[in-house]
Formats: structure tokens, sequence, C-alpha cells
């Protein structure tokens, strides 16, 4: 793991900063367009970085991790894009090559097309607006009828048709992803600012071949100009690619290992050496009593401990399971009590989950600091009611109460199952309670749960 | 019927079953030994096997499996101490398996098992003359409040009909203000949906604000007197509810009817 991490970020440094290399390259090259070798000699250049770009993509799209596979394919169409470009044209001219133009020309669109298709399909893989992948086919059939007609056009010196239409195409389909991103509540900014430049290049590409048609003047020196916004735009998204990516698999790995340590601490918690053997004894001076009493004891104490222990696999439960959780627990300390006390269940919804053992902290603590049990009519009340989608789930008291200034945030267990609540059902738990008044707990909670 | 009970710690067992088992039932018990219970099954006529899923040498699971292949009609219990659930066992087992008896073993749960294996229809049996009690499988239902026992016997009395939470709460909770009342009626409900659901006799529908019943599954002293106008009615029902006085009227003229035909008939 260690070693394909490093491998990782060794490959992401060694391609931004060729990227950024050839970026600068491109960009204070003199362009093809005034004749002159400089320029056929930056354009060998920057198709030497292109190379090195793309053996780098290679190897750690093969040795490290297959989603890289995207990035191997856009610079894979980069180099050849480059290859078949005016300037590298202006090249081979030096060199004595025949450069049939038309056919380069196409060649040429062709593999920028391929540029923008496959940078389009790596931002839909890493990006999904509602957990969902936008829909590609459109713009690969655009993309297709554009070069179709582009070379058809070439014969006719029309082909900046065809490009003005792909431009808007791209532009028109990260438009939308903006859109859906928006709506789903996903923004990052610098895809979008990389889709902008990529979409701005299509444009110039198109602008150009205005130029070459004679419709439009000024703009002699863009070609350049443009494999440096395709290679910027490429760094960026892949700079945020992996920092996303990074970021991701860390908070993953602090959910896992938070939700570990928090199970563990309930379970003890549960499980507190002082309470089982309380129990034992319960059950002996209930076997003492009669011996039906202590069956139902033993039975009693068994299947709770049973529940405690199956905790270690679940994390949620439905909220029927919790709510008997919660009765085995109170018929168990009620046992052998003169004065026995009950929760009252005011439940209308039932059609959701909760995290296990997730409402029974409560109960103790109303037992406990509340001393519900004790008060004439003191009395604990589970409420479930729906509400549009969601759940309200309270759970109050009318026992002491306390003063919540008084109380560390983290006491009495209420930090640890607002945790939980929040971990593993992105529900907020509030809590309410004055001296003398009693406590009032309140959760929302989304009645749909994604299983995991 | 035949039930094998393989166990490799089995005294415990041993002495549970002894107790509960009728005199119908013959069992017979395996400590650990795969070989003999295959060969003891093969001879046909088992209808159950109650097995530990851990034992030293055996699988349960596994044994399991090689007794479905030996007779497929043989019904499965497993024996265990940790919460296991039906989804863990594979499809062939599990199309055969009753359930899980859970260590320590509870009576309520092998009387059920037992009454499964017997292929009888599970019915809850009421008893509503003198006070109001109910029975599955031979044992009395214990109810987790009074109020829940009392809102059955109520649903009881509606005699299938829909009992609507404002009757409900006008015969219970009278004397309560509405808001309490309409707490303590949830509280009931679910209450009494818990203990339905616990014995496996899920004989009540619930809906928002109203309860019905599924009389198939329930077997009541009261709707059979109505019916047949036979039975052990002696001037009490449900004697310790305020509301059972409504129905006495009835039943008092059933009772007097049946008397005066007996009369006849002797005449």
């Amino acid at each position: 793991m260690e070693c394909k991490k490093t491998i990782r970020i060794l490959s992401v440094v060694v391609n931004t900063l060729l990227v950024f290399m050839g970026s600068a390259v491109s960009l204070v090259s003199p362009s093809a367009a005034d004749g002159g070798s400089p320029a056929s000699v930056f354009a060998v250049v920057l198709c030497g970085i292109g190379a090195v770009i793309l053996v780098v993509e290679c190897v750690s799209a093969f040795k490290v991790f297959d989603s890289t596979l995207h990035t191997a394919a856009v610079a894979l169409f980069l180099l050849l894009f480059m290859l078949f470009s005016p300037d590298m044209r202006a090249f081979y001219a030096d060199a004595g090559a025949d450069t049939p133009d038309r056919l380069f020309d196409i060649f040429d669109y062709f593999f920028f097309t391929g540029v923008a298709l496959t940078i389009a399909l790596f931002f839909r893989h890493t990006f999904r607006p509602n957990g969902k992948k936008m829909a590609i086919v459109p713009l690969f059939a655009v993309g297709i009828l554009c070069f179709a007609a582009y070379v058809l056009l070439a014969f006719y010196g029309l082909q900046y048709i065809a490009l003005c239409c792909f431009a808007a195409a791209l532009a028109g389909w990260f438009g939308c992803m903006r859109f859906f991103s928006y709506r789903g509540g996903l923004d990052n900014l610098p895809f979008y600012f990389s889709a902008a430049i990529l979409a701005a290049a299509t444009g110039m590409q198109a602008v150009d071949s205005l130029y070459y048609a004679g419709i439009v003047r000024g703009c002699v020196g863009w070609p350049i100009g443009y494999y440096a916004i395709i290679l910027f735009c490429f760094a960026v998204i892949y700079l945020f690619y992996f920092l996303r990516n990074e970021g991701a698999a860390l908070h993953l790995s602090e959910y896992r290992l938070q939700t570990e340590r928090l199970k563990l601490k309930i379970l003890v918690g549960q499980m507190k050496p002082h309470f089982i053997f309380n129990s034992l004894t319960t059950v002996k001076s209930m076997y003492h009593r009669n011996v039906e009493a202590g069956d139902g004891a033993l039975e009693l104490f068994s299947e709770y401990l049973r529940e405690s222990l199956s905790m270690i696999d679940t994390e949620i439960v439905p909220f029927e399971q919790e709510l008997q959780n919660v009765a085995r627990y109170i018929s168990f300390i009620n046992i052998g009590q003169a004065r026995a006390f009950d929760v009252i269940y005011d439940i209308e919804a039932t059609d959701f989950s909760v995290p296990a053992f997730s409402i029974q902290p409560f109960i103790e603590n109303a037992v406990k600091y509340s001393r519900v049990n004790e008060k004439e009519d003191g009395c604990i009340m589970i409420s479930s009611r729906a509400a549009d989608g969601s759940v309200e789930l309270k759970i109050s008291d009318n026992g002491v109460g306390f003063n919540m200034s008084g109380v560390k945030e983290g006491a009495h267990g209420i930090s640890n199952a607002r945790e939980r609540f929040k971990l593993l059902l992105n529900a907020d738990l509030s809590v309410r309670s004055s001296p003398g008044e009693g406590t009032e707990i309140t959760v929302y909670i989304c009645q749909k749960v994604e299983k995991k | 019927m035949k039930i094998i009970v393989v166990d490799d710690e089995m005294s415990a067992l041993q002495a549970f079953l002894g107790e509960i088992i009728g005199e119908d039932v013959e069992y017979k018990f395996y400590r650990d030994d795969a070989e003999a219970v295959c060969e003891y099954a093969a001879k046909g006529g088992v209808n159950a096997a109650f097995l530990d899923i851990r034992m030293p040498k055996t699988d349960g699971v596994e044994l399991a499996e090689r007794l479905l292949r030996i007779d497929p009609t043989i019904k499965i219990v497993f024996i265990t101490g940790l919460s296991l659930m039906e989804s863990d066992l594979p499809d062939s087992v599990r199309k055969h398996t009753l359930g899980f008896l859970y260590k320590p073993y509870e009576t309520q749960t092998l009387l059920k098992f037992l009454s499964l294996i017997k292929d009888k229809k599970r019915v809850l049996v009421a008893k509503m003359f003198d006070t109001f009690d109910c029975f599955a499988d031979g044992e009395k239902v214990k109810f987790s409040s009074a109020k829940s026992k009392e809102l059955f016997a109520l649903l009881l009395a509606y005699n299938g009909k829909t009992l609507t939470m404002n009757d409900a709460i006008s015969q219970l909770w009278a004397d309560m203000n509405t808001e309490k009342s309409k707490i303590l009626y949830r509280d009931a409900v679910w209450r009494l949906r818990r203990t339905l659901s616990d014995l496996d006799i899920p004989c009540v529908e619930w809906r928002r604000a109203a309860l019905s019943l599924d009389k198939t599954m329930i077997e009541c002293d009261y709707w059979h007197y109505l019916l047949t106008g036979r039975g052990d009615y002696r001037g009490e029902f449900c004697k310790t509810y305020d509301w059972s006085v409504y129905y006495l009227a009835e039943l008092d003229g059933i009772r007097q009817r049946a008397v005066s035909e007996t009369k006849a008939d002797k005449i």
C-alpha cells in the first residue's frame, strides 16, 4: 500500500511538472505561422515532453490504479495531436519530408477530438452529480458527426463549421454538468475552470480555421496557444483529481476507524464487568425466590447479552429491534424492584433504522441522572412521528433534568450517540434539558437509508 | 413423532427437553456423532432434528445438509448460543429450517417449535369468560402491560369489526384528556404488537388509528358461544374491565335461550 501510494504521488508530481513545462514552452514559442525554425524546434521539445507524459501515465496506469487509464488515454491523444500539429509540419518540412496538408489537418482534428472526448470521459468518471454518471453518448455522437462533417467539408474549405459545432457541443455538455452538479450539491471549481479552458481551446481551433478560411483576421499564432491551454487544463484536472481521491481515501479510513472505535466503546460500555456481575447476582437471587422467576431473569439476561454481542457485526438496526433492546433492558433493570418503572412507547412510524444500541444510553441516562424511577409520576417517553420523508424521534423524560451549561460536551454518552447518528445516518441530534423540567432528545432521521 | 437431538453438551438440554416434551414425542440424543445420526435417520420416520451448530467434530449446518439428502422431509432447528440469522444459512438448508433455539433454552420458543413440527396450526386461544386470558402452545401469554391486554380483549369483543382509535380511547381511557389518552393508546398498541409478533401469531392488522383482527388465527370461547350457544359462560365476561358490562345482556340472552331449549328437550 505504502509503495503504491509513493509511486502515485511521484507520478502525479512528475506529470504535473511536465505538463506545466509543456504549457510554458508552447506559450513562449513563436508560432509556426511566422515561419522560421525556432517554432518547429519548440514543437519537437513539446512532443518530447508529451511522450514522457504518456510513458509516465502508462506506467502509473498499469502499476498503480486503473482509473488513471483515463489520463493515459488523454496523454496518448495529446501526443498524437501534437505530432500532427502545424508546428510539427514545419519541422517535417524542414527535414525534407512530404506533408500533405489536408490529410494532416484531418489527423490533427481527429486527435484533437480524441483529447476533448477523453478529458470529458475522465470528468464523467471522477465527478458524479447525485452519484450518477453524466450521459456521454450524445457528446460522442456529436464528436463523431462533427469529425465526419469536418472530413467532408474540408474539401470545400468549410471545415470551420464542424469545428464550431463541436466547440458548442462541448461547451453545452460541460454546461449541463455544471447545472446538474450545482443541483446535486457538488461544487468543484477547478473542474469547471479546466472545463472552461478546454471548451475555449476548441473554440480557438474553430476561430483558427475561420482565419484560414479568410473569414476572420488577426488571430495568427493561436495553434500553439491552444496546445498550451489543453495541457494546462489537463494539469489542473489531474492535480485536482489526485487531491480529491487522496482526500476521499483519507476520509473513508478515518470514518472506518472512528466507527470501529465507537463500537468497541459501546460494547465495553454494555459489558461493564460490574454490570455482568450485578446481573448474575440478580439472577441468583431470583432463583432463590422461585425457579420460574430465576428462569425469567436468566432468559432476559442471556438475550440481552446475545443482542449486545451481535452488535459487533451490525451498525444500524430497524427501529423496532432497537425498541426491543430497550424493552429488554428495562425489564432487566426492573427485576426484583419494588416499584417497576416503564417507558411509554408513543410509536407512530416504525419504517426506519437507527444505529444499534443508540436509544438505550438515553434511557440509562434518564434512570441514572434524571432519576425518573425515583419520582412518583416519573416516566420516559419514546415517540416517533413520520413527517414528509423523515422521522422525528424523541426521547423525553420528566426527571430532574440538568443544567445544559453545567454539562461538558461529551458527558453522559450523549456525544457518543450523537456521533453515531451523524456518521451512520447523517442525522442531527439535539438535547434540551433544564433543571426540574426533564430532558428531551430529538433526532430527525431520513426514512430511506441506503444500504451499504 | 420422532426427533433427533445432536448437541455436544447435552445434559442441560436433555433435562430441559425431558420436562417439556410430551409423551407423544420419541426423542433420541446424540453427542457429536454424525455417522450414528445419519444411520438413524436413514431408517426413516424422523420428523425433526435439533442440531447444535458448533460442535468439536461436526458442523451443524453440514450435518443438516447430509440429513436433508437422506430425508428431505426432516425439519431442522438449530441450537446456538450466538445470534444467528436465517440468511447465514445455505439455501438448501434454509428452506427446511424452522428457526433457532438459543441457549439457554426458553420454554416458549421450544413449545413453538414443537407445534410447528407437529404441523399443528398455531392459534391463539382466547378465554374471555370469567377473567380474560390468552394461551399460545398451551402457555399463558404474558402481556407487557395491563392496558395492552385490555385493548386486545376489546378488539376480540368487537368480533371482527374494526376498532378505531376513538372507540378504544372512549372505552379504555375515558377519564383522560385527548392528547394523553392518544399517547397511551399508541403505547398499548405498540406493546400488543410486540407481544403478538414475539409469539409469531400476527393476528392483528395495524392501520393508522384503527385495528382489525384476522379471526382465522384465534380460537375464542366468546365467538364460539355467539355462534353455537355452547360454552362455559357463567355470567362473567372479562370481569375486570368496565366496558364488559355492555356485552353481558347479549350473553345472558343466549344462555337463557340455551337453558329453555334444554328444558324443552327434557319435557
